[in-house]
């Protein structure tokens, strides 16, 4: 960069920084209207943000998120299978080189984690992987809902609701116990029951991470006065930063276990 | 029965009926295509590193052949320039052979006409010298043969004179 365009660049960033300083100082505080311990248990619980789903059931806002997050995956995968893979060349252009890397990331592990069955559990792999990641990244763009109280509230990452979070961690294990079955018959099925701890663990990791997440969030955003530079730091590299952390961790316990379970048995001679 | 954490059945299941959707059609609109693009290019850089390889080998047993060829050539080539060279020096050796034989042949015929004139020369010299001395002694007993009849003429002409 010239030295011109840097100065001016300092310049600008500075002022920015001093505007948001001199902003949170004198902002006043806005009278609550709930403390934080309730802010906080409602991000976790859900008993007053509750949203009707057409009318039929009260759910959470998370299950709102996830049908939403699917909602937009489905039609960017559509428009992708239609408007770009066709044009699939033999080098690949940049959105190829995405495309390729985002499918050959989970193939990848679910070829080195279980290197004798792994056509399933790399498509597996790819969808839970790419629901996380876009899941978790869903947060940062603040779609609103209204609850049934009336008030209105950004949806969250879908896993940071718990039947969401074991919804996936259930699924997963299940997946694991299954395959061991259909692979290794009893074997497998008593290698999947070893691991009987698997579902919870998982459901509970992932609640947890994301949950850390919409808390941190929550707790910045509680006080005016920080929700001016810090959120760019908290809510977006956080976010970004627990995204990628919760898609490698959940995808590489799953493809572990499965590679695992679905390993070919060799019995024993006995001497 | 009130589960703690807010944790709902119904949701659980519309949870998985939701990833269930989202998982079924991720895989048939992005996973299975990608994945068929990429396994059908890896397929076929495959195939043509293996026909490269095989066009490797074929080259290289080619070339292990053209060596042979090469040495055996060079090797009936060395062969043939020795016998060659062993034809061309027996016949280098005729030749001089032939040509010594020649020259003594033509020494001895120059010899021998050298000989044969010399003894030509000193017979015909010998027959001249006897010629000139047959001459010679004719011509003195020719002259003595005249003085004596001049003599004797002189001596009778003298006589009669008396």
């Amino acid at each position: 960069m010239p030295k011109q365009k840097r100065k001016w660049f300092y310049l600008i960033v500075g002022g920015f920084l001093l505007i948001c300083l001199l902003g949170s100082i004198l902002v006043g505080e806005r009278p609550k209207a709930e403390s934080i311990q309730e802010v906080m248990r409602d991000a976790v619980l859900h008993e007053s943000g509750r949203i009707s789903l057409f009318g039929l059931l009260e759910v959470n806002p998370g299950l709102i998120s996830a049908f939403v997050v699917t909602g937009i995956l489905l039609l960017l995968a559509a428009l992708l299978r239609i408007f770009v893979i066709p044009r699939f060349r033999r080098v690949p252009g940049k959105l190829q080189l995405l495309l390729e890397t985002w499918v050959s990331f989970f193939a990848d592990m679910a070829r080195t984690n279980s290197p004798h069955h792994n056509a399933f559990l790399g498509a597996y792999l790819f969808v839970a992987g790419s629901y996380i990641f876009f899941g978790t990244v869903f947060e940062l763009f603040g779609l609103q809902a209204v609850t049934l109280a009336g008030h209105s509230i950004s949806l969250p990452a879908p896993l940071s609701d718990i039947n969401g979070a074991i919804a996936l961690g259930c699924l997963s294990y299940l997946v694991i116990l299954l395959s061991g079955i259909v692979v290794n018959k009893l074997h497998g099925a008593v290698s999947g029951l070893k691991e009987f701890s698997l579902p919870i663990s998982m459901s509970f990791r992932l609640f947890g991470a994301l949950l850390s997440g919409l808390l941190v969030t929550e707790l910045v955003y509680y006080s005016i006065r920080l929700s001016f530079l810090l959120p760019v730091a908290v809510g977006v590299l956080f976010t970004l930063l627990h995204a990628v952390i919760q898609t490698y961790v959940l995808t590489t316990l799953t493809s572990i276990f499965f590679g695992e379970v679905t390993e070919p048995h060799i019995k024993k001679s006995k001497r | 029965m009130n589960i703690p954490l807010n944790i709902d059945w119904r949701q659980i299941l519309l949870h998985l009926f939701n990833f269930g959707i989202l998982a079924g059609g991720l895989w048939l609109l992005l996973y299975k295509p990608v994945k068929a693009f990429m396994d059908d290019r890896a397929r076929q850089y495959e195939e043509r590193e293996a026909e490269a390889e095989k066009r490797i080998s074929e080259a290289e047993e080619l070339r292990k052949s053209y060596e042979e060829k090469l040495a055996s050539a060079e090797k009936e080539a060395r062969l043939k320039l020795s016998e060659s060279a062993k034809a061309a020096d027996d016949a280098a050796r005729e030749t001089i052979e032939e040509a010594k034989h020649m020259a003594e042949q033509l020494l001895t015929d120059t010899r021998r006409k050298a000989e044969e004139e010399r003894k030509e020369l000193l017979d015909d010299a010998q027959h001249e010298v006897i010629q000139l001395a047959s001459d010679a002694v004719r011509k003195l007993l020719v002259e003595q043969e005249e003085a004596y009849d001049s003599f004797a003429a002189s001596f009778k002409d003298g006589t009669d004179n008396e």
